[in-house]
């Protein structure tokens, strides 16, 4: 819960954004208004006839991702990726809720996009300069995420060489005591 | 001192071996269960360790038994394993936060869960019941040695007080120790009981070295009296501890937590984890966003009418599902609730810490949740069904056909069904499963809603009627509620309708592998999030 609630701040940025582009596509105004309705499933099959890719991912995001549904969310922004690999939103919002979600190898993989999609843009300095401060705030979480990963799967791969170990050491050893054979007779003296 | 003297001595140490070998195991469970919950992973793993530790120590009783003083050899082993036992609370935690990372989340734990708990119960209890596995061969050689037995007869009467020993072991532990004293205590009084069987043998066949032996572990017993506790994790800033408590069936501690502003308490149930069982904050109503708790409040806005509606709620825990229906139902709504809380304890820290309202109907403690509903009066126009075991896994004889068609046989014309599942969306195989098997007990259908922000999924069915859906008019009602609720139930993502086929496999009594499918489920949920 604690994550969801630091990314919901930044997402509102977005979604300003997005709503400025309602201007440009009548669908996009019908998914808008629908959405400041809280009709989100009408909302939801408005964005079927956004024409372009980025855009309908765009407002699919922000439809499942104020819907509560981040993996759904996720989905979308990926799909949209697929379209505008140097999307600065929809990297930014998909890398927010890889990180969310805690999955790391996507994290890593989204923050090297954007980092990509940074390189070669060509937007006025201001812009680049938010999107900039944008991705440092996130891609050092992508680094914590990763060693928590890493963390886990070191502590796992102990663990089991561990249990293995001392399980088969064990049964060994049990097995070796019955088997050998005594060195002495039994005593008969008094316990 | 006489034979039958001796002998009683010796029957005696071994009916402490059997009992203090129960209560190590038994408390095991829950000395793991803050790190690594009370699966059925983790008992399997706690049982096979016992198991292999009891062979280990029957080998290693079998040798020393063929020495000349099997008795000495016996009381130098209880000693170390008193020593042992009576420092395991202690251990418990440095080991156990080294094999789990604290920060994980319970499906990026699933998988230590498994491994890090057997490696911890190796570590921890694999030694001391070793060494009590090995009391049996040494108190059946000193038994045949003193009264010139038959080894059958001698082993015979070892083994069967070495059982009465386990079986009292197993009813105090779960029933006596545990609730009364705590799990510190329960380990230390297992570890005072195998230091004064040696201290008894030692005092019926005194030696000098053992003498020193036996004092010096002695010694580590008394250290831990004062110095052995499991110390329960720390708090964040802005979260402070309400109450504590052990029950016959988990540990349990009330929170508050002042981190977002309004103040929340929340029941954790052996602190696993990033889990918790029930949520109060000072208004009754709807909870927001991450609380499915707000998602039993619908059916009643759905069927929209005023009158009686009366609600059994199974798996009541501390009651927040009351408090969300008295706050948040429609007007003129004549609420009558009853639930069924298999722990009584969780009731009592319910109606000190979370307000648990009287309902007007009725509320049973004690009971398991199958047995509860068939024993409540009925008709209810809403069940719904909340249980949980160790932690994550809906109980398997609640979550199959003939348990879901006995809670239809408790409900009115048109009435309703809401079950929480812990599930990743709606290819979970537990969300699947259970989804089936409600609709193959619902006339072929139900269907299914995201709870936003979280990981659970609402199953909704109905007797004899049809379940609103977005795509209906029924689905959409005016007030707070509605719109605090339904915009984000309403995508096409975050809804299915499940409708079964002959082909469907439901769950059964007979056949119901809910465990497998839970542990699936945390298994696979980062890949499937993963994959998309």
């Amino acid at each position: 819960m604690n994550a969801w609630r630091v990314a919901e701040g930044v997402l509102v940025l977005c979604l300003s954004s997005a709503a400025a582009l309602a201007q440009q596509d009548p669908a996009v105004a019908e998914a808008n208004s629908a959405f400041e309705r809280g009709r989100y499933d009408l909302a939801w099959s408005a964005t079927e006839a956004i024409a372009s890719d980025e855009l309908r991912a765009s407002w699919r995001f922000h439809v499942l991702y104020h819907s509560g549904n981040l993996a759904g969310a996720l989905e979308e922004a990926l799909v949209g990726l697929r379209a505008a690999p140097d999307s600065q939103e929809l990297l930014q919002n998909a890398l927010i809720c890889s990180l969310t979600l805690g999955l790391g190898e996507r994290s890593a993989q989204l923050r090297s996009q954007w980092r990509g999609a940074l390189d070669r843009s060509t937007l006025l300095d201001d812009a680049k300069a938010g999107w900039e401060a944008s991705y440092a705030r996130y891609a050092p979480q992508v680094d914590a995420l990763l060693e928590r990963d890493e963390r886990a799967a070191s502590r796992a791969r102990g663990a089991r060489s561990i249990s293995l170990g001392a399980a088969a050491g064990v049964g060994l050893l049990a097995l070796f005591l019955v088997a050998r054979r005594r060195a002495h007779p039994p005593a008969q003296a008094a316990g | 001192m006489t034979d039958s003297a001796w002998r009683a001595l010796v029957l005696t140490v071994g009916a402490l071996c059997g009992a203090a070998t129960m209560t190590v195991e038994l408390a095991a469970v829950r000395l793991l269960a803050p790190w690594f919950g009370t699966s059925t992973t983790v008992w399997t793993n706690v049982i096979g360790v016992i198991l292999l530790a009891l062979a280990l120590g029957y080998a290693l009783g079998s040798r020393l038994s063929a020495r000349a003083n099997p008795a000495r050899d016996l009381a130098l082993l209880l000693a170390g394993a008193a020593a042992w036992a009576a420092w395991l609370p202690a251990l418990a935690r440095p080991l156990c936060e080294a094999l789990l990372p604290a920060d994980l989340a319970l499906d990026q734990a699933a998988n230590l869960t498994a491994w890090g708990s057997l490696a911890a119960t190796l570590c921890l209890f694999l030694p001391p019941a070793a060494l009590l596995g090995a009391a049996s061969p040494l108190c059946t050689e000193s038994l045949q040695r003193s009264t010139r037995a038959h080894a059958g007869s001698a082993g015979g009467a070892v083994m069967c007080a070495s059982t009465l020993g386990s079986l009292v072991g197993t009813f105090a532990t779960t029933h006596l120790l545990t609730p009364q004293l705590g799990l510190s205590w329960t380990f230390l009084v297992a570890a005072l009981a195998l230091l004064l069987a040696s201290l008894a043998l030692l005092a019926a066949r005194p030696r000098g070295l053992l003498s020193l032996a036996v004092l010096g572990l002695g010694a580590g017993v008394a250290a831990a009296l004062h110095g052995s506790r499991l110390e329960r994790s720390a708090l964040p800033e802005g979260v402070r501890e309400l109450a504590q408590s052990e029950s016959s069936y988990q540990s349990l501690r009330v929170v508050e937590d002042r981190r977002w502003g309004e103040p929340q308490r929340l029941l954790q149930v052996n602190e696993g984890l990033d889990s918790f069982q029930s949520v109060w904050v000072e208004r009754e109503g709807l909870l927001g966003p991450g609380f499915y708790y707000d998602m039993f409040a619908l059916p009643a806005w759905w069927s929209g009418r005023a009158g009686p509606w009366r609600v059994a709620v199974i798996g009541l825990g501390a009651g927040t599902a009351f408090r969300v229906l008295r706050g948040a139902s429609p007007p003129g709504t004549e609420l009558e609730l009853s639930g069924v809380e298999i722990d009584p304890e969780v009731l009592e820290l319910g109606r000190r810490w979370f307000d648990l309202p009287e309902g007007g109907g009725a509320v049973l403690g004690g009971v398991d949740g199958r047995a509860g509903l068939r024993t409540l009066p009925g008709p209810f126009e809403l069940v719904v069904l909340d249980a949980y075991q160790n932690q994550v896994e809906i109980p398997a004889h609640l979550a199959t056909l003939e348990a879901l068609r006995e809670a239809r046989s408790k409900l009115t014309e048109g009435g309703w069904i809401a079950i929480n599942v812990g599930g990743f969306g709606f290819d979970d195989p537990v969300v699947e499963a259970l989804a089936l098997t409600l609709a193959a007990a619902f006339d072929g259908e139900c269907v299914a809603y995201l709870t936003p922000r979280s990981r659970n999924v609402l199953l909704y069915a109905r007797a004899g009627a049809r379940v609103p859906t977005p795509e209906s008019a029924d689905f959409w009602f005016e007030g707070s509620v509605g719109a605090a609720l339904l915009p984000s139930l309403s995508p096409r993502p975050c809804w299915r309708r499940y409708a079964c086929t002959p082909e469907d496999a439901p769950l059964r009594d007979e056949h119901c592998p809910i465990e497998h499918l839970q542990q699936r489920s945390l298994e696979e949920a980062r890949e499937r999030l993963a994959r998309r």
